[in-house]
């Protein structure tokens, strides 16, 4: 049993090695990349054309005032809201807000957000044309339906692509109407570990595209093809892997935001991450393509593996041994077992306070961060959600978990995110 | 089961890396154990300790009439989960040049048996100063560290990391205090530091090992945009 339990533990040891790794690199570049953003400087010009692209289903709480918000952010922009197939006042209500509205019907609709996606780029591609946009100059958003972008996104993206070969620029997200305990907690992962990782992995301009404040150049988006976005769960993960094996750069604007609504209820936050484990899990199979491309720097191509092996790798096999850990501890503190560790009986509070700094100092860290750039929370309150944070953990897990049995099965039906309705106050002031 | 998972992807590499750590140590542990205390031994001779094997991984050492004991390299204070981890993560899981990965995997492995029985034998050397030294002398040597790094947790301009150990390196020396004062016994310093310094050393000089075979694999790190 000894010797079972050691060989558990060597398992742990190199999850947490491997984990440690990948956190020291992030935070020292996380952090000098926060350091080193602003605002951003540029304005739009003449040549420069924002177009944002909202894929709804059923979205009539939320996407008027998206609209409106963005209409009064970027005046210039064009805004087309890709209605699914809602079987609510999704289109109109966007049509009255100013959008330019593009109906799918079934059985082409309801088919997953890249197919919807594609359906609006057509008719981008069309508009462009007829325009006579520069696709070079051409910067394509695509929100969520209940995004809001932070007063400074658009100068802030705008000076991202400055750079000709950056094909993507995402912002970091943060959680809007953050009443409950799960919604704070999501932006605790969002605005900390997530937004310090994507500032990170600006070093190896491997940035991961989200489905919400991501922004592409058209002529980045024309290269893949006509139909640039997947089938994929994780359509956005998919999008970037591809921009990057056509040699386009991969960035982040750190200094300014998207915010969003986070799920309220556990079993939604469950449904919310298997579907974004699954996509991320079928996705990293593309890992070898990017190993086999010369256009991709090595960098890129091993930061994103090492971001793509973190389901299977790292979270899973970690759910066992953490929890392993966590239960031999409490048995010996219940006085139910020794623990066999080093072939002694070590005192189980030197245990635990192994196991506690290896487990809760690098959240504490980000905790740090996470209360230094938020302007609602004090260091006492971030450092407690810290703790909480490695126990929130647990439905990420469980979600990984859930993801790998859909995979086994075969099931891939798009479970999509439902929207809350929000207090005027709180959409007047995000907008 | 889906035929996805039977072709060599991500997720199976995963699978293979890690049943190869579990199962290796299951196999190997008693002869890394063997391994490095072999190696140990020819160190500490090397330094002036008196040394003599009893068994494949326990020895005796002793320095003068003021320092003796018997040791146990057990398999999990040996290098293997860290080298089978080495392994695992060279052969299965990172792609690149396989030249690469070999030299690369090959250093980290050496440097990491090198570093694992360094720190095995500063458990010794700090039990025989504790020995040899009086208790005043044993307490400077201790006080001292610590204050540098409790200066380093205070002082403004030092970067998180440094700061997060420094704080456990000074925790560390004051643990040791602890048990000078209490009643300076040298093998009560010995097992605090092998419990609490060990686990964090192994999986630090790992998560090293880790960051040293991917940039052998890639190349230096980029600069900023």
């Amino acid at each position: 049993m000894g010797t079972i339990f050691n060989a558990v533990m060597a398992v742990a040891l190199l999850l947490l090695a491997w984990g440690f790794a990948q956190f020291v690199l992030w935070y020292r570049w996380g952090t000098a990349e926060l350091r080193r953003s602003g605002h951003g400087r540029l304005r739009l010009t003449e040549s420069d054309r924002f177009v944002f692209m909202i894929a709804c289903l059923d979205e009539e709480l939320v996407i008027g005032p998206t609209v409106e918000a963005l209409r009064l952010l970027v005046p210039s922009a064009l805004v087309i809201v890709i209605d699914d197939g809602s079987d609510d006042r999704t289109g109109e209500l966007a049509a009255a807000a100013g959008a330019t509205v593009v109906r799918r019907e079934l059985p082409s609709a309801r088919i997953g957000k890249g197919p919807a996606l594609n359906h609006g780029f057509q008719t981008l591609v069309a508009i462009a044309c007829e325009r006579g946009f520069d696709s070079e100059r051409t910067i394509v958003g695509v929100l969520d339906a209940d995004g809001r972008l932070s007063l400074d996104a658009v100068s802030a993206v705008l000076e991202r692509f400055d750079r000709p070969r950056v094909g993507g620029v995402q912002l970091p997200v943060r959680i809007r109407n953050k009443r409950t305990f799960l919604a704070r907690m999501q932006d605790f992962e969002f605005w900390g570990m997530s937004a310090i990782a994507q500032m990170a992995r600006v070093r190896t301009r491997s940035v991961s595209l989200g489905g919400n404040g991501q922004f592409t150049r058209l002529a980045a988006l024309e290269s893949i093809g006509p139909a640039p976005w997947s089938r994929a769960l994780t359509e956005d993960l998919s999008l970037g892997i591809e921009m990057t094996l056509r040699g386009w750069e991969l960035d982040c604007a750190s200094g300014a935001w998207v915010s969003q609504q986070g799920v309220e209820t556990v079993r939604a936050l469950l449904r919310q991450r298997t579907r974004w484990y699954q996509g991320h899990m079928l996705c990293a199979h593309k890992a070898r393509q990017l190993w086999e491309s010369p256009d991709v720097p090595r960098w890129t191509a091993l930061e994103t593996t090492v971001y793509l092996l973190s389901p299977s790798f790292v979270m899973l096999p970690w759910s066992i041994a953490f929890t392993l850990g966590l239960a031999a501890v409490v048995a010996n503190a219940a006085g139910l077992s020794a623990i066999p560790f080093d072939g002694t009986e070590v005192n189980v509070l030197q245990y635990a306070a192994f196991w506690y700094v290896l487990t809760f100092v690098p959240p504490v860290v980000m905790a740090t961060l996470y209360a230094r750039r938020s302007e609602d929370e004090g260091m006492l309150g971030s450092i407690l959600k810290a703790h909480a944070s490695v126990f929130y953990a647990y439905v990420n897990m469980a979600a990984g978990w859930r993801a790998l049995g859909r995979i086994v099965l075969g099931r891939r039906t798009w479970e999509k995110t439902r929207r809350v309705q929000e207090p005027a106050l709180e959409l007047e002031e995000a907008a | 089961m889906n035929a996805r998972l039977l072709i060599p992807s991500i997720a199976v590499r995963s699978v293979l890396a890690l049943g190869f750590v579990f199962l290796g140590y299951v196999a190997l542990h008693e002869r890394f154990a063997a391994f490095d205390a072999a190696v140990l031994r020819f160190g500490l001779d090397v330094l002036g300790f008196e040394t003599a094997s009893v068994g494949p991984s326990n020895l005796t050492v002793e320095a003068g009439g003021k320092f003796s004991i018997y040791a146990i390299v057990t398999g999990a204070c040996s290098s293997a989960a860290g080298v089978l981890g080495i392994v695992a993560v060279t052969v299965f899981l990172l792609p690149g040049a396989a030249w690469r990965r070999v030299v690369g995997g090959g250093v980290a492995a050496t440097v990491f048996v090198a570093f694992n029985v360094a720190r095995i034998a500063s458990i010794v050397l700090l039990g025989w100063w504790l020995a040899v030294a009086g208790t005043a002398v044993s307490v400077i040597s201790l006080l001292a560290p610590a204050l540098v790094c409790a200066a380093l947790v205070v002082y403004r301009r030092s970067g998180m990391l440094l700061r997060l150990s420094a704080c456990l390196v000074g925790g560390l020396f004051v643990v040791l205090l602890i048990d000078v004062v209490r009643g300076h016994d040298y093998s009560a310093g010995m097992i605090s530091y092998h419990a609490l310094a060990g686990p964090v050393l192994t999986f630090g000089a790992l998560a090293v090992a880790i960051m040293f075979l991917w940039r052998s694999i890639v190349g230096p790190a980029p600069a900023p945009p």
